[in-house]
C-alpha cells in the first residue's frame, strides 16, 4: 500500500486567491492512498521546502504529490526536496495548480476550485503507479568539431583547443575566414577586417590541438551528445600540402581563368588557386571543374570526338617541391567526437529578383559586399573604386538599403540588422578614397544599436556629407552612362530622382547554401528562412534542441562580428562544460521496450524522430527493437504507435496515465 | 476602410516605395505614401477631397511592388467611389469631368464614339477648340469613322443595367460619416 | 492551339484605332484562326466605370462575359484596356455572393465560364507557327507591354510584371531584334489625354526617351490608348522638351501582318501620326 502526501502551495496569492485551499485539502485526505495532506505559502522556498521534507520523514510517506505552478518551474526544485527526504526523486507528481488552472480560472473560484481538486486527484492516481527511476552513465569522447570556419568557428574551435581538448575544424572552402575575410573595413572603429582576422586564421592553422581540414564537408552525423560518429568528405586538392611551401608559381602561372567566388564574379582567378593572399592554409587547390589538365583526362577518358583539349599540366612541371599529385581522390574521413558546434555563416541576397532594379542586368548596380571588394587593397580592382562597366571612378554614388529585407514580397520579412551600419562606413570609406564622390542613402529606419553605433552613423552625416533620405526606391533604369534612381523622400513628402554613376543595394542576409540539409544530416531545426533554430530564443542562444550540438554566428540569424565571436566563445564554454565531467548523466524518463512483448515488427524505428530506436536481437535469434537511451529524449511516439504494447515511457506509463484518466470518474 | 478595400493599411510602416514608382506622384497634392497614412490617421475630408485619388492612373506599379503587398491602387479606387458616393468635391475637376461624361455615353448609346466625346468634354470644361490638333489629326488620317454615332441593339440593355444599379445604390442603407475606422 | 475565338474589339477598334482591328483580322486569317464578333457587344466601361462606380466596373464589362459564355468560345480581345476591365470583372464574379448580385441586376443566367485572352496570348509564338515570308531582318523594336497586361499579377497576369516577355519572343520568332529596355510596363497616362494632355505626354516622353536610348528603330504596342498617347503626343513632346524622336508605334499586329507579308497600305500604316513607312522603307521590310 503506497502512503501517499498531498502538499498544496498558496503560491502567495497567486493560486490561493482563487482556489479554495482548505477544501482542495478536504477532498484530498478522501483520496486513495492519501495518508497526509498539508498546505503551503511558498513552497519552493527554504522553509517550504523543510516541511515537505520533515512530512516525508516523520509519516513514512513513500510518493508525493505537489499542487503548485508549472513543473517548467520547479520540477528539479521538489524532486531535490524529495531526494533529500530518503526517497527516489521520481516518486513525485506535480499537479499545475497555477497555469493550468488558477491563473485561466480567475473568475470562476468556484469551479477553479473544482477542478484543482480533479488535478490533484489525478496526480494522485498517477503517482501511486510510479516506479523508482535511475539516470544512467554514458562516455564522452572529448574531442569537438567545428562545422564553419568563419569568425565564429575559428574562435569557437580556438577557445576549446585552449581548454586542452582536441579540435577539428570543417571547412567547405580552400580557406578559413568567411565573410569576414571579405570584408574591407569592420565598424564602427574602421580597423582593417583581414588584419585583425588574419592573426586569428593563422593561430587556428598553426594551434597543435586544431586539426584543420579545408575543402571538406560534413556528409553524416550518427550517434548523441558525447558519442558522435561523422563521416567527412575530404575533396581531393590534388596538391599535397605536406610537400607544398605555399610559393605561388602554380597559380601564378595557370593559365586558365575563371570568375572569382571570393571576388563575387567581380574578378578572376586561376584553376588551381588560393581564394585570397592571407589563405589559411595558404596551400592551393585545384578546381576540378576548370582545370584544363582534368578536361583534358576527361575527354580521352569519355573518348572524345575531334582534336584533344591541351594538356597543359604546367603547374606540375613549374612547381619546385613536386607538390601536385593528380593521384589525389575524394575521401570520406570517419572521426568521433563529443560535440559539434555549427557556425556555417550566410550568403548575401541575390538581387537579381528585383526586375526593377535591372535584374542583376545592370554591371553599375552592385550588391554591398561586392563594393566591400573593389574597396579592398586585394580586391580585383587594387583598392580603386571603379564602375564595373567601364572602369571610371564614380562621383555620385547611391545606397539602397533593405535590399532582399523587410520584404514580405520577396519572402523575407526580416531585417538584416547590419546594413544600416555598413552603409554609413560605405558611405565614410568612399568619401575617404575620393573626396569628390557625393553618397546619397534611401533609408526606411536607421538600425544603429551597438556602442558608438549611432554616433558612427551620425559622422557619416556630418563629417563624410552623405545625404540620408528617407524612403525606398522603386525603379532605376539606365540613361546614357548613368543610372537614374526614383525613390521618394519621404520627410519631405516629394518624389526624388538622382542621376548616379554606381547604386550599391545594401543586400540581406541569409543562411548559407546548404544549410537545410546539413540541418537534416545533423537532425537539428531549422526556420522558414533555413536559419538555425537555438533551444530559447532568450536564455539559450547558442545551444540547439540536440543535446551536444551548438550554434553560434549568422547561421542563427543575421548578427555583426562581435556577436558572433562572443557566441563562438559561448559555444566553445558549452563544449568545455561538457568536456569537465566524467561522465554523462542520462535521463531516466526514456523509453524502455520489453524484449518479451516486442514483435520485432521495428514500426517505433520509423516512427523515432531522435533515431533513438534501432533493430537488435535476443539471444535466440529473435529481432526486436532497442532504445538508446542516451539519445532518446522522451517525446513517447514509440509508447503511442507500438501495436503490442511493449514500448512504455517510463515517468509517462500508459499504465500511469490510463490511472488519470479513469480517476475522473471516482 | 480596411474592411472596404479589403487591405491591411495598418501594416503600411512608410517606406516610399509607392510614391516613388508612382508616374504620376509628381502631380499629387497627397502622394499615394501619404494617402495610407492619412487613412492610418482618419484624416478622411484629406483624403476624399484631394487629387489624387483622381490622378491615380491605376496602372498597378504601387501594387505591385509594395514590400507589404499591400494592394494601394484599390485603396485609392475605394477612396474615390467612397468620395463619389459622398458627393465630395472632386480633387481634380478636369479628370472627373471627363469620366463622367465618358460614363454617360455609355449609358445612353452602349459604345463610346470619341469625336462626340471630344466634344462633349470640351463644352463642359468650357474649352471649344481644345484637343483640336488632335481631333484633325484624326480627321485628316480617317481615324473617325462617322460623324454620326450608329445605334447599338445592346444600347438599351445597357441603360436598364444602369438604372437597376442606381437604384438598389439609392435603396442601399445610406453610409454614416466616420463609420468603421476609415 | 486554339482556331475560333469570340471577338470583343472594343470601342476604339471602330475610330481611332481601325487599324489595330483590321491588322488584327488580316493577320488571324493568314494563321487560321477564326475571330467572330461578339454579338451585340458593348463598351466594357473602360477608365469611366470603375473611376466612379464599384458595381457598374463589374457589371458593364460582365454583360458581354454573359453572352460569351452563350457563344461557348474563349474570348480574345486586343485592346488592353478591354482585357483588363473583362479579366478583373470575372474574377470579382468569382465570389459568391457578387455574382448572385450580378444575376440579379442582369436577370440572367451566368456561370462565369468564360476564358478570357488577350491576342498575344492567343498570338503566343509558342503556340501558334508562323510563316515568316519577310522576316523582320535588322529591325530593332522595343515591346511596350503597357500596365495593364502584366497587372494585378494574380487576376491578369500571364507574363512577369516588371520584364515580360511574350511580345519579345514573338519578334523574335518573326526575325525582329527585340531590345532589352527599362519601361515595358510603366504606364503611359491612360485615360488622361483629354483631362490632363500634360501628364500623358510627360510620361509618353519618358518612355520614348528610354526606348530610343536602347535602340529601338519602332515600338510595338497591344493596346490602342498606349498607342495614341505615344503616337499623337511626338509633336507636344518636341515643344515641351525639345526631343524629336520620329519613333514609330506600330500595333504589335501589324508587324505581324508585314511578316506574313501584308503591305504597309493593307496594315494601316499611313494613318499613324509618325508614318512608319519611311524607315521600313529604309530597311527594305516594305
Amino acid at each position: 500500500m503506497a502512503r501517499i502526501g498531498v502538499f498544496v502551495c498558496h503560491c502567495g496569492t497567486n493560486i490561493g486567491g482563487v482556489v479554495d485551499v482548505a477544501r482542495v485539502l478536504e477532498a484530498a485526505k478522501e483520496m486513495p492512498q492519501v495518508v497526509f495532506v498539508d498546505d503551503n505559502k511558498y513552497t519552493c522556498s527554504e522553509p517550504g521546502q523543510a516541511s515537505v521534507r520533515d512530512a516525508i520523514v516523520e509519516n513514512q510517506l513513500d510518493k508525493v504529490v505537489i499542487g503548485s505552478c508549472s513543473p517548467r518551474m520547479h520540477e528539479r526544485t521538489f524532486r531535490n526536496t524529495v531526494a533529500s527526504a530518503g526517497l527516489n526523486p521520481y516518486m513525485l507528481e506535480i499537479a499545475n495548480l497555477r497555469e493550468h488552472c488558477s491563473w485561466v480560472h480567475g473568475h470562476d473560484k468556484e469551479r477553479a476550485t473544482d477542478k484543482a481538486i480533479e488535478l490533484i486527484r489525478m496526480a494522485v492516481a498517477k503517482v501511486n503507479r510510479h516506479e523508482a527511476l535511475f539516470p544512467k552513465e554514458a562516455g564522452i569522447t572529448k574531442r569537438a568539431l567545428v562545422i564553419g570556419g568563419g569568425v565564429a568557428g575559428s574562435q569557437a574551435a580556438l577557445d576549446i583547443a585552449n581548454a586542452g581538448y582536441e579540435v577539428v575544424l570543417v571547412e567547405r572552402e580552400p580557406t578559413i575566414g568567411g565573410r569576414m575575410a571579405q570584408l574591407d573595413k569592420t565598424f564602427p572603429t574602421l580597423d582593417c577586417s583581414a588584419c585583425i582576422l588574419a592573426p586569428k586564421m593563422v593561430d587556428v592553422g598553426q594551434h597543435p590541438n586544431i586539426t584543420l581540414r579545408t575543402y571538406a564537408e560534413v556528409q553524416k552525423v550518427s550517434g548523441f551528445v558525447g558519442n558522435f560518429e561523422v563521416e567527412i568528405l575530404q575533396k581531393a586538392k590534388k596538391v599535397d600540402h605536406t610537400k607544398c611551401t605555399g610559393c605561388g608559381t602554380c597559380w601564378e602561372k595557370c593559365p586558365e581563368k575563371v570568375d572569382a567566388e571570393f571576388d563575387l564574379g567581380l574578378g578572376k582567378r586561376t584553376a588551381i588557386y588560393i581564394p585570397f593572399p592571407q589563405a589559411v592554409p595558404p596551400k592551393p587547390v585545384v578546381d576540378v571543374d576548370h582545370c584544363r589538365y582534368i578536361k583534358y583526362v576527361k575527354f580521352m577518358e569519355e573518348g572524345g570526338e575531334g582534336k584533344a583539349p591541351p594538356q597543359c599540366r604546367i603547374c606540375e612541371k613549374m612547381c619546385p617541391s613536386q607538390a601536385i599529385d593528380w593521384s589525389q581522390e575524394d575521401e570520406i574521413i570517419t572521426e568521433k567526437f563529443g560535440a559539434i558546434v555549427v557556425a556555417t555563416g550566410f550568403k548575401t541576397f541575390d538581387h537579381s529578383v528585383y526586375e526593377e532594379f535591372g535584374g542583376g542586368r545592370y554591371p553599375d548596380v552592385i550588391s554591398s559586399l561586392q563594393l566591400e571588394r573593389l574597396m579592398n587593397a586585394s580586391g580585383p580592382t587594387g583598392g580603386e573604386v571603379v564602375r564595373p562597366s567601364d572602369g571610371a571612378h564614380p562621383k555620385t554614388v547611391v545606397f539602397i538599403s533593405c535590399v532582399g529585407s523587410r520584404d514580405r514580397h520577396k519572402q523575407r520579412s526580416y531585417c538584416s540588422k547590419v546594413c544600416c551600419m555598413y552603409m554609413a562606413k560605405h558611405a565614410i570609406m568612399l568619401k575617404e578614397h575620393d573626396p569628390d564622390v557625393q553618397c546619397y542613402i534611401f533609408y526606411i529606419d536607421i538600425r544603429a544599436g551597438g556602442k558608438d553605433f549611432d554616433e558612427f552613423a551620425v559622422r557619416a552625416q556630418e563629417e563624410y556629407g552623405a545625404l540620408y533620405l528617407r524612403g525606398r526606391v522603386s525603379k532605376i533604369y539606365p540613361e546614357g552612362k548613368k543610372l537614374i534612381v526614383l525613390g521618394e523622400d519621404s520627410l519631405m513628402g516629394r518624389p526624388v530622382e538622382i542621376p548616379a554613376d554606381l547604386v550599391v543595394l545594401a543586400t540581406g542576409i541569409e543562411p548559407s547554401d546548404g544549410a537545410a540539409e546539413l540541418a537534416q544530416t545533423l537532425n537539428i531545426s531549422y526556420d522558414t528562412h533555413h536559419f538555425f533554430v537555438e533551444a530559447h530564443v532568450k536564455l539559450r542562444p547558442v545551444e540547439t534542441q540536440m543535446d551536444g550540438i551548438l550554434l553560434a554566428g549568422c547561421c542563427i540569424g543575421p548578427r555583426d562580428i562581435p556577436e558572433s565571436v562572443a557566441q563562438g566563445s559561448a559555444a566553445a564554454s558549452k563544449v568545455t562544460d561538457l568536456f569537465s565531467q566524467e561522465s554523462l548523466i542520462t535521463d531516466p524518463m526514456v523509453a524502455a521496450i520489453d524484449p518479451a512483448k516486442c514483435s520485432g515488427c521495428l514500426l517505433c524505428v520509423e516512427l523515432c524522430p531522435f533515431n533513438a530506436i534501432e533493430p537488435g536481437t535476443t539471444r535466440d535469434g529473435r529481432t526486436i527493437a532497442v532504445v538508446n537511451e542516451s539519445l532518446c529524449k522522451g517525446c513517447g511516439l514509440c509508447t503511442a504507435g507500438c501495436r503490442c504494447g511493449a514500448a512504455n515511457l517510463r515517468g509517462f506509463t500508459q499504465q500511469q496515465l490510463l490511472a488519470e484518466v479513469a480517476s475522473l470518474w471516482q | 476602410m480596411e474592411e472596404e478595400s479589403g487591405q491591411s493599411i495598418f501594416q503600411c510602416y512608410q517606406c516610399g516605395k509607392c510614391t516613388a514608382g508612382c508616374p504620376v506622384s509628381y502631380a499629387m497634392d497627397l502622394n499615394p505614401r501619404q494617402i495610407m497614412r492619412a487613412i492610418q490617421l482618419g484624416l478622411k475630408d484629406d483624403v476624399l477631397s484631394s487629387s489624387a485619388i483622381w490622378v491615380c492612373l491605376s496602372c498597378q506599379t504601387c501594387s505591385a511592388r509594395c514590400p507589404i503587398e499591400i494592394d494601394i491602387a484599390r485603396v485609392l479606387e475605394t477612396l474615390r467611389h467612397q468620395a463619389v458616393r459622398e458627393k465630395v468635391k472632386p480633387g481634380d475637376k478636369h479628370i472627373e469631368t471627363f469620366q463622367r461624361i465618358f460614363l454617360g455615353m455609355i449609358e445612353n448609346r452602349g459604345r463610346v464614339h470619341e469625336l462626340e466625346l471630344g466634344l462633349r468634354y470640351n463644352v463642359a470644361s468650357k474649352d471649344p477648340l481644345g484637343h483640336s490638333s488632335l481631333a484633325v489629326g484624326m480627321l485628316k488620317k480617317g481615324k473617325i469613322s462617322k460623324i454620326r454615332p450608329g445605334r447599338v441593339k445592346g444600347a438599351s440593355e445597357v441603360k436598364e443595367l444602369f438604372r437597376k444599379v442606381r437604384s438598389l445604390e439609392a435603396g442601399a442603407a445610406p453610409q454614416e460619416p466616420g463609420e468603421k475606422g476609415e | 492551339m486554339e482556331t475560333v475565338y469570340s471577338y470583343y474589339p472594343g470601342c476604339t477598334q471602330l475610330s481611332s484605332a481601325k487599324e489595330y482591328d483590321v491588322s488584327a483580322r488580316l493577320v488571324c486569317e493568314k494563321l487560321g484562326i477564326e475571330l467572330r464578333e461578339l454579338p451585340d457587344w458593348t463598351c466594357c466601361g473602360a477608365s469611366a466605370a470603375h473611376t466612379l462606380d464599384e458595381t457598374l466596373s463589374v457589371v458593364v464589362p460582365a454583360r458581354n462575359l454573359v453572352i460569351a459564355e452563350k457563344e461557348g468560345l474563349p474570348l480574345a480581345t486586343a485592346c488592353a484596356m478591354c482585357f483588363s476591365r473583362l479579366k478583373i470583372a470575372a474574377h470579382e464574379l468569382g465570389d459568391a455572393e457578387k455574382l448572385d448580385q450580378f444575376k440579379e441586376i442582369t436577370g440572367k443566367d451566368f456561370g462565369n465560364s468564360v476564358e478570357i485572352v488577350h491576342l498575344l496570348q492567343a498570338l503566343d509564338s509558342e503556340e501558334v507557327s508562323y510563316p515568316v515570308e519577310r522576316p523582320l531582318q535588322g529591325l530593332k523594336v522595343a515591346c511596350y507591354y503597357g500596365c495593364l497586361l502584366t497587372r494585378p499579377r494574380e487576376t491578369v497576369g500571364f507574363d512577369d510584371e516588371e520584364n515580360p516577355h511574350k511580345m519579345d519572343s514573338l519578334m523574335a520568332a518573326l526575325g525582329a531584334e527585340a531590345v532589352d529596355w527599362a519601361f515595358k510596363t510603366e504606364c503611359c497616362g491612360a485615360s488622361l489625354p483629354f483631362s490632363r494632355p500634360d501628364i500623358v505626354v510627360k510620361l509618353a516622353h519618358r518612355i520614348l526617351r528610354n526606348a530610343k536610348q536602347a535602340g529601338a528603330d519602332c515600338v510595338a504596342v497591344a493596346c490602342p490608348m498606349c498607342h495614341s498617347n505615344l503616337d499623337t503626343t511626338q509633336d507636344d513632346m518636341k515643344k515641351t522638351y525639345g526631343d524629336d524622336f520620329e519613333l514609330p508605334i506600330l500595333y504589335f499586329t501589324q508587324l505581324v501582318g508585314l511578316a506574313l507579308g501584308y503591305s504597309s497600305h493593307e496594315l494601316g500604316l499611313e494613318k499613324h501620326f509618325v508614318d512608319p513607312r519611311p524607315m521600313l522603307k529604309s530597311k527594305e521590310l516594305g
